[in-house]
């Protein structure tokens, strides 16, 4: 069974605009909550998604928090410091329009809000699973809705929202049987979806466990009947139950070789999409996959072509001609990624693997974790920085920054088509450092070609 | 804490350990959650204080992981060991006190929280005294008390006694047999 945390960490981070497309203008940021919320529930739920936010540095952060939240190990306050000195080094400036405001990043609504829900939505959903179980069903079949966090302003319309959704009073208690499609309509006709708590935005009000004995005299249900879903349960349970997150992730789309929206999908995320009998689906497995088999003959991984953000933060960083190059180029790692074969120095292939985990043996590096991997689609379509090498513009450097004041940083070879030479993580202030002596190189460089002229 | 159970063979076909375990594991879950949900209804605010919701929250967190025969419940929220167990707390590395809030604005927020910029506030430290003060400039009111160290008392009302529990575990074990 997931934990709260891990169930945070799995959520896909998702854009609040459409990183292929420019935005309409400056104060364009994308969806809000509201423009979410009109978003499939099953879809949301697996995704982490800020209003109106569209680097994927910042909602990797705040997933980083939340799941850190979600294990009890820090209190709120330490989390916020830790927020906004994120923020503060990352350079964010919220537009003058909204600082202050509940869209100002920087504030403590805002941040309150994002750890508080995700939290409280992993926590319903784990908690919901788990009285799921064959066992827990069979001893708890039922749950009453209730208050369970003292609010000093309560909402005082769950009554009738209960019996909206076509819930049943006993005894001026709101109970129902915990596979009864009561808490689907409860959540679908709030803002999350969620047949599980919570049901509103700082909601204080949530399920506890109504016994069989109890469930049976309120004549919700009979022994023979639990018996029945039991049985239900135990098939689930066979068939592993509550796969990972996004495991069963598909586009709505159905697949047809050669169709438009096939070879759009496949042209933009590569092989992160593959198709799966007749449905398209997210490759869950990819990250395993690049650690176990990269350094195989023959491995192959195409990973989409460049996004316009992408191309906009190498024009903005290094220059026009090298976005003109990548433009229409996928990036591809191959079974030479990790293998920086341009190094003077040979080393033995796969060698870059060490950048993982306790095999990291470079001094200025930081041991790399599988969640540090899965950056690499953000890498790639929307990168913090880019840079170039100091000689010729053969490698493209792209970086992002990471909540525990770090730089992923991913080499890519470009002598022929983009391919992934290596991805390693450092303290910024080491990238910094050979960041601004490859400039002062480059600049060096173009001096020396043009005579001694500046 | 680890409360332990022995299964004895009555005759009747049991279900499944890991069934069991489910149930039990439920059983103590829910007992738990509803005792730290009435700790929450029923506790007064602490001075000046505003609620907080604090064992609300405990309560929402409580988590039931079960493997095999072994069922475990985790309250993971910060500070429910430390009032259970009680302990010691020390200021943090590098810095020389610790600042309890004081004043309503600063429920729930740390003093680096509150005052980045350490301009909001003074700070009073009479010398020989125990304890010192984080003061607002303009008013003298007292936000924050400094002191050197906090002594937390165990506090094993915070969790249902391990009776209690083992009787919420079997009465939920009871279920599924009966």
């Amino acid at each position: 069974m997931l934990t709260p945390s891990e169930k945070i960490l799995q959520k896909a981070l998702v854009s609040s605009r459409r990183l292929d497309k420019p935005p309409k203008d400056e104060n364009d940021r994308g969806l809000d909550s509201r423009g979410w919320n009109s978003i499939q529930a099953g879809l949301r739920d697996r995704a982490f998604f800020m209003s109106q936010v569209t680097e994927p540095h910042i909602l990797d952060a705040a997933r980083r928090l939340s799941a850190q939240y979600a294990d009890g190990h820090v209190d709120i306050s330490k989390l916020r410091i830790e927020w906004r000195n994120y923020l503060e080094h990352t350079g964010y400036q919220p537009p003058s329009d909204v600082a202050g405001t509940i869209k100002d990043l920087y504030t403590q609504s805002r941040i309150d809000v994002v750890l508080k829900t995700n939290v409280a939505q992993a926590r319903g959903f784990v908690q919901f699973a788990e009285g799921m179980t064959p066992g827990a069903f069979a001893a708890f079949p039922a749950q009453e809705f209730t208050r369970v966090i003292y609010r000093k302003q309560k909402r005082a319309d769950w009554p009738r929202r209960w019996a909206a959704a076509g819930g049943k009073v006993y005894g001026g208690r709101m109970i129902a049987l915990k596979n009864d499609s009561v808490w689907g309509r409860l959540g679908a006709a709030g803002p999350f979806g969620n047949p599980f708590p919570p049901f509103d935005w700082g909601s204080g009000m949530g399920v506890v466990d109504v016994d069989r004995r109890e469930a049976i005299e309120l004549g919700l249900v009979s022994k023979e009947q639990i018996d029945e879903h039991v049985e239900k349960l135990r098939e689930r349970q066979k068939d592993g139950n509550l796969p990972s997150m996004n495991g069963h992730l598909a586009a709505q789309i159905p697949y047809k070789p050669n169709s438009t929206e096939w070879r759009d999908l496949k042209g933009k995320f590569g092989d992160f999409v593959k198709f799966e009998g007749d449905e398209i689906v997210w490759r869950e497995d990819w990250t395993e996959d690049f650690l176990r088999n990269a350094d195989k003959k023959g491995f192959s991984f195409n990973a989409g072509l460049p996004t316009q953000q992408l191309l906009d933060v190498v024009r903005r960083d290094c220059e026009e001609s090298l976005a003109s190059r990548i433009k229409g180029s996928p990036l591809v790692c191959n079974d030479s990624w990790l293998n920086d074969e341009d190094d003077k120095v040979k080393r033995e292939p796969g060698h870059g693997r060490k950048h993982f985990y306790d095999r990291e043996t470079e001094p200025g590096n930081l041991p790399m974790t599988k969640s540090d991997l899965e950056l690499l689609p953000s890498l790639w379509r929307s990168p913090t920085r880019a840079d170039m090498s100091e000689a010729e513009d053969t490698t493209l450097f792209l970086e992002i920054d990471t909540l525990d004041g770090c730089v992923i940083q991913a080499r890519i070879g470009l002598s022929h088509n983009p391919r992934l030479k290596t991805i390693f993580k450092r303290q910024t202030s080491e990238i910094e450092e050979n960041r601004d002596r490859r400039r002062a190189d480059r600049e060096a460089r173009r001096i020396k070609q043009r005579g001694g002229r500046k | 804490m680890h409360l332990s159970l022995t299964i004895k063979d009555t005759g009747k076909l049991l279900p499944p350990d890991d069934e069991l375990a489910q149930a039990a594991g439920r059983g103590v879950s829910n007992l738990v959650k509803r005792h730290l949900m009435q700790r929450d209804s029923s506790s007064p605010p602490s001075g000046d204080m505003p609620k907080t919701g604090y064992y609300g929250e405990a309560a929402s967190s409580v988590t039931t992981e079960v493997n095999g025969k072994l069922a475990v419940v985790s309250i993971p929220k910060e500070g429910m060991a430390l009032h259970f167990y009680g302990g010691v707390i020390y200021p943090g590395a590098g810095k020389k006190a610790l600042a309890i809030p004081k004043h309503p604005a600063t429920a729930g927020k740390r003093a680096e929280e509150f005052d980045p910029s350490r301009t909001l506030l003074s700070l009073v430290w009479p010398k020989g005294e125990k304890a010192g003060t984080l003061r607002e400039k303009e008013t003298d009111e007292v936000y924050y008390l400094l002191v050197a160290r906090a002594n937390i008392h165990a506090d094993p009302s915070v969790l249902p006694e391990d009776s209690a529990m083992l009787d919420a575990a079997n009465i939920a074990m009871e279920a599924l047999i009966c």
